[in-house]
């Protein structure tokens, strides 16, 4: 259940870039992760929807995982999001 | 309008620079440390015993001890009057590099030659994240059968020696060590791999050696 740490750690950075860019809403978060990595992407898209579903900034974006990093990365790299302005 | 932002940040970054941290200070004491993981009921602790009993008269040891709940670990290993820290992380599924810096910063680090810690008895989320720790060894055992590799590649890959623990029960468990030995070489060729049992003593002496030598290329 380690997507708990992983949400937390997420809205604190994208509170902030959203903060800086004047962001409505936030539609769309990539992260990039390890291959090997079990992080699951239902998993955590169900964990964030859970704690932000009163906020009308977060409640609907996706996560989307890539599995692209190499393995011996234990990184979760957030790519890009898309944010509507 | 619609935006996208490129952000290439990590989302542990402050974990990372936590276990840097914790790095850092355990190299300047010239301090060997252990990250034991694996399944519970695997023996970390018993394996663990087992190593502070033979090596107490050579070296100096000190415990951080990561439980979701209770002191049993700890209590089993008050026998030797060494420095011990009990991290209950009241739910969490493993320890994180702050959990473990508040951990050393709470020990006696001057008089302790080997950290050892024992991380939560889980194979996924232990994996997933740098305590700062250098040698992090897997201890699998025989009665959890020969697909763990298979099953949670990450934990073997990440480690740097991989216990099979438990052999003196191999007359009675239908494990396939080969099966186990080719997945764990093919994930991660270059990992130290001791087949031992904790119990018995067999082979452990194979462990010792590679602690005293680790030891000394501390040292040198």
């Amino acid at each position: 259940m380690h997507e708990f740490s992983v949400v937390d750690n997420l809205l604190k950075i994208i509170e902030k870039i959203c903060q800086e860019n004047k962001a409505k809403k936030v539609l769309k978060i990539n992260l990039k992760i390890n291959p090997y990595s079990c992080l699951d992407e239902d998993n955590l898209n169900f964990i964030f929807s859970s704690i932000v579903k009163d906020n009308p900034v977060y409640k609907d974006a996706k996560i989307k995982i890539k599995r692209t990093l190499s393995p011996t990365e234990r990184e979760y790299i957030i790519e890009d999001i898309e944010i509507e302005v | 309008m619609i935006k996208i932002l490129r952000i290439e940040e990590n989302l542990l970054s402050e974990n990372e620079k936590i276990a840097n941290e914790v790095r850092n200070i355990l190299k300047k004491k010239k301090i060997l440390s252990l990250n034991i993981m694996g399944a519970p009921g695997s023996g970390k602790t018993t394996f663990i015993e087992k190593t502070i009993e033979i090596l107490k008269g050579d070296f100096r040891f000190g415990v951080i001890e990561g439980d979701i709940e209770g002191k049993y670990d700890s209590e089993k290993l008050e026998k030797f009057n060494i420095p011990i820290i009990q991290i209950n992380t009241g739910g969490a599924c493993h320890l994180e590099a702050n959990m473990v810096k508040n951990g050393i910063l709470n020990l006696p680090l001057e008089d302790i030659d080997i950290l050892i810690v024992e991380n939560i008895g889980n194979l996924i989320c232990p994996a997933e994240f740098d305590i700062g720790i250098e040698k992090n060894i897997i201890v699998s055992s025989i009665t959890e059968g020969q697909d763990k590799v298979e099953k949670y590649p990450l934990m073997f890959k990440i480690s740097h020696i991989c216990i099979l623990n438990k052999i003196d029960l191999l007359p009675y468990i239908d494990f396939n060590i080969k099966k186990f030995e080719k997945d764990l070489k093919k994930i991660s060729p270059q990992i130290n791999f001791i087949k031992l049992s904790s119990k018995t003593g067999e082979n452990f002496n194979q462990w010792i050696e590679l602690l005293r030598k680790s030891m000394k290329e501390k040292r040198s």
